[in-house]
């Protein structure tokens, strides 16, 4: 397993082209799924509660008096690899004279490790109130046809149980958690970690200096970690088909491939087949599906590098099944064209060259481009534009032989009362 | 490099909004069009017309999918630029955003809008993307929320969604559809707006070129006066769907006629810092319903104009709709103004409005709304903020009537346990 190392001082970004500064804390920490609500617990308490602050309301107030743009917390979470992102988005106070830097930055720091805690345990009404909500939420979710019909498709699908095992199938999980199960999750994701710290915008070496000698001071720390990204999940033998029915109006059509023995290095090989297939720029699916064919008003394509899937969806009148699976199948396995790839490789080549110059414009694109290689999440567009342009397909033909269907999923939509509308199939 | 906007208004009628910003590489240009989900009726010599509910958004499918350089989208993909289209009750939306050979593409643009070549058949051939649009719709409960709502508000104008139905869009005709074109989008009824590092002079030459170039009939046209009076249609009704918990809504239809375009612009300002302060997470109202156990969600609030009326909507998750109606109720008639939420509100907009320079469409995007939704044709500024006071906040909010308002809901449907497995069959 590879370690990740890094240390606990703050990295500047510089950039004066933007009216705003970022500050971005990122703990990590080892995932665990009997934590996942614990988790998600502890990231909507310390989104609206502090120990100063303890209801809401006065945290709201508070974020609106000193000019706080954006106050977050979300994680990120890669297979056995957890990080916990605070962050912080204040305006220029160059810019912005009213703007009270010092104040924004204490208040930030002060809800991270001053939360409202007493007696080692989270405030137990604010936390009543955040799981009530989240069981709300997560019900509330479950109605809705996108996530119903994903989470029944996962279900089949992932044989592993990492895309599964999620907060929308665990709720009996839920029911265990306590003010006292989130404090300790607090504290050994926060208290006892430390954070990789970004900052990004106009803003001097000397302010972070003195930002973080007045309310954050620290010692300068290695922090190494467990790499743990990748769990691959190996394709079926014979391809499963699984039909249900609903109540909903639409009909939804999964079909899910995996890759057989698939390898660290053959990540980006998957996401260049998945930018191939649905890239803006060579439409394959859409073209297929909804151009072509006239099925479809709605079609995407999703991967995950980290376990090796990749899988397309498609939103369809019930009678357009047979055809629709008909025509994904052969559009994967069409793609054994040598001089076809090569020139689909030419069109995202230049798609990306375009992307490369509208990032010029986007803000987080240097943000989101040093974490990725820091955390090493993934290559940034730079880098996959230097090994798409030197890919041999000749080894990306012998690649695709190895992406295997795995399952079809159909979830039945119930628009009786439109069944005499027969598609010209 | 300065930064600025500039606004124009050509002989043909079409208005030209841009804004220049030399520090980015992206250009973007949208055609308005000043027809939407609304308009399905119009005037000509003295007679009224009307047409069937959706021929907007399905014009905006025929002009994308069915123009002079075949499918646009794939057109404008295949040389990597972004584009696409939106209907919404107001306009229809045709933009490009793009890295590279702007003008020719901004002319593309023009002319895949202004030169229709969609025949019979294509008519046929994009309905079946446009019904199952309708179905997505109809799996979104809110959607059916909001067409119940508009019924309760509205006797006179007959505005329920912007895709029409599965049996309006069947039986929809070439001749229909052409005559709303021929109607609706004259360059008097279109608005271009551009944004990027652009050459505002050379640009506006080009863009009255091309439309010259056109040679568009004009047809002399008005829309109806609906004669909407004040009071909503029916004060409650309600869908039922599939629903964990029960949703309540309550829409005050308010008349804004007696304001001018500008402060009907500032009027979103106030509004928008009047429904934060009484109803945000904030709010003694949000006390309320979470102490008192009316619901675990947080309370939502928006307003939207539609004809002289400004419509103000607040709504959450609860299963005691009484008690939540009560509270939204008492919280409006007992408004409350407090001067240092003002000031703290008022601080925020200005910030907004500088970080709405980090993104050129955010700078844009305003700038359309005052045009098309107010007839103000300036850009919000700092200084107009600035100008804000306490008091005129409390006159302008003071001066809504919010005595005409409807109670809608999403109540439960029985849903029969339909969701079972049917079959596993390995292949």
């Amino acid at each position: 397993m590879k370690k990740l190392k890094f240390n606990n001082e703050p990295f500047i970004i510089k950039n004066k082209r933007f009216n705003t500064i970022d500050f971005i804390f990122l703990y990590p920490y080892p995932y665990e799924k009997k934590d996942m609500y614990d988790i998600r617990l502890l990231k909507n308490l310390l989104k609206c509660t502090s120990k100063d602050y303890p209801t809401e309301q006065e945290f709201k107030k508070q974020l609106l008096k000193k000019m706080i743009i954006g106050y977050d917390v979300r994680t990120i979470i890669i297979n056995k690899n957890l990080y916990f992102e605070i962050s912080l988005f204040i305006p220029n106070p160059n810019k912005v004279k009213t703007f009270n830097l010092d104040e924004a930055f204490s208040f930030f720091i002060n809800a991270i490790y001053n939360p409202n805690i007493t007696a080692d345990e989270f405030n137990v009404k604010q936390f009543q109130r955040e799981k009530k909500y989240l069981a709300a939420s997560i019900n509330n979710n479950m109605k809705n046809i996108y996530n119903y019909s994903y989470q029944r498709f996962i279900n089949y699908y992932d044989n592993i149980g990492n895309l599964k095992n999620n907060i929308f199938t665990n709720q009996p999980l839920l029911e265990k958690t306590t003010p006292l199960s989130v404090f300790k999750c607090y504290q050994k994701i926060i208290t006892n970690n430390e954070p990789l710290i970004i900052i990004f915008g106009d803003i001097s070496n000397k302010q972070v200096n003195d930002l973080f000698e007045k309310y954050h001071p620290y010692h300068h720390q290695n922090i190494v970690i467990n790499k743990d990204y990748y769990e691959f999940l190996s394709p079926r033998k014979e391809y499963q088909y699984i039909e249900e029915t609903s109540h909903y109006n639409q009909s939804v059509l999964y079909l899910g491939y995996k890759v057989l023995d698939m390898q660290e290095e053959d990540r980006e090989y998957l996401e260049l087949l998945g930018r191939i297939i649905d890239s803006r720029s060579t439409n394959l699916l859409f073209k297929a599906l909804r151009l072509n064919n006239n099925l479809v008003y709605q079609t995407g394509l999703n991967f995950n590098t980290n376990y090796g899937i990749i899988y397309i969806n498609a939103y369809l009148h019930k009678n357009s099944k047979d055809k629709a699976i008909k025509i994904i199948k052969e559009l994967i396995d069409n793609l054994n064209n040598k001089e076809q790839i090569s020139q689909y490789i030419k069109i995202i080549l230049e798609e990306i060259d375009k992307q490369l110059i509208r990032q010029k414009d986007s803000k987080y694109a240097n943000v989101n481009n040093y974490i990725n290689k820091k955390l090493q999440l993934n290559t940034n567009l730079k880098e996959k534009y230097n090994i798409y342009s030197h890919i041999a397909v000749d080894q990306f033909l012998a690649f695709l032989k190895r992406v295997k269907l795995d399952t079809i999923y159909f979830l039945r939509g119930d628009d009786e009362e439109d069944d005499e509308r027969k598609q010209s199939i | 490099m300065m930064k600025e906007s500039k606004v124009y208004k050509l002989k043909n009628g079409l208005t030209l909004l841009f804004y220049k910003d030399p520090t980015k590489h992206s250009m973007v240009a949208h055609i308005i069009i000043k027809y939407g989900g609304i308009n399905n009726q119009y005037i000509i010599n003295n007679k009224k017309y009307q047409t069937k509910d959706g021929i907007a958004h399905y014009l905006e499918h025929l002009l994308i999918e069915h123009s002079i350089y075949g499918n646009a989208l794939t057109y404008f993909n295949n040389k990597y630029i972004n584009t696409n289209g939106f209907t919404n009750s107001k306009i229809t939306n045709f933009y490009i955003e793009t890295v590279s050979d702007f003008e020719n593409s901004l002319v593309e643009l023009i002319n895949m809008v202004n030169i229709p070549s969609f025949n019979k058949e294509d008519i046929e051939t994009t309905k079946y993307a446009i019904i199952e649009e309708i179905r997505k719709n109809n799996d979104n409960k809110f959607r059916n929320l909001n067409k119940k709502t508009l019924n309760c508000l509205f006797k006179n104008i007959e505005y329920k969604n912007n895709l029409g139905t599965e049996a309006t869009i069947k039986n929809l005709t070439y001749e229909e559809i052409k005559e709303c074109y021929n109607i609706f989008y004259q360059p008097s009824n279109q608005v271009i707006a551009i944004c990027g590092n652009i050459n505002i002079p050379k640009l506006k030459k080009l863009i009255t070129k091309t439309y010259e170039n056109l040679k568009k009939e004009k047809i002399e046209y008005q829309l109806p006066n609906y004669n909407e009076p004040n009071e909503v249609v029916k004060k409650e009704d309600y869908v039922t769907e599939d629903v964990n918990e029960e949703y309540v809504k309550v829409s005050y239809k308010i008349n804004i006629s007696d304001f001018t375009n500008y402060e009907k612009v500032k009027l979103t300002f106030y509004l928008e810092y009047f429904l934060e302060n009484n109803f945000d997470e904030s709010s003694d109202a949000y006390r309320k319903l979470i102490y008192q156990k009316m619901s675990v969600h947080s309370i939502s609030h928006n307003f939207y104009p539609i004809d002289k009326f400004i419509i103000v909507e607040i709504g959450t998750y609860t299963n005691n709709k009484k008690e939540f109606v009560n509270l939204v109720n008492n919280t409006i008639k007992n408004k409350k103004f407090n001067e240092e939420f003002f000031q703290i509100r008022k601080n925020r907009t200005i910030i907004s409005l500088i970080l709405r320079e980090e993104n050129p469409t955010d700078m844009l995007s305003p700038l359309i709304d005052n045009v098309i939704v107010f007839n103000y044709y300036e850009n919000d500024k700092i200084s107009d903020i600035e100008n804000y006071t306490f008091e005129d906040y409390q006159n302008q909010i003071n001066k809504l009537d919010f005595t005409n308002y409807c109670v809608t809901e999403i109540r439960k449907k029985e849903v029969k346990s339909k969701e079972k497995k049917l079959l596993t069959v390995a292949k």
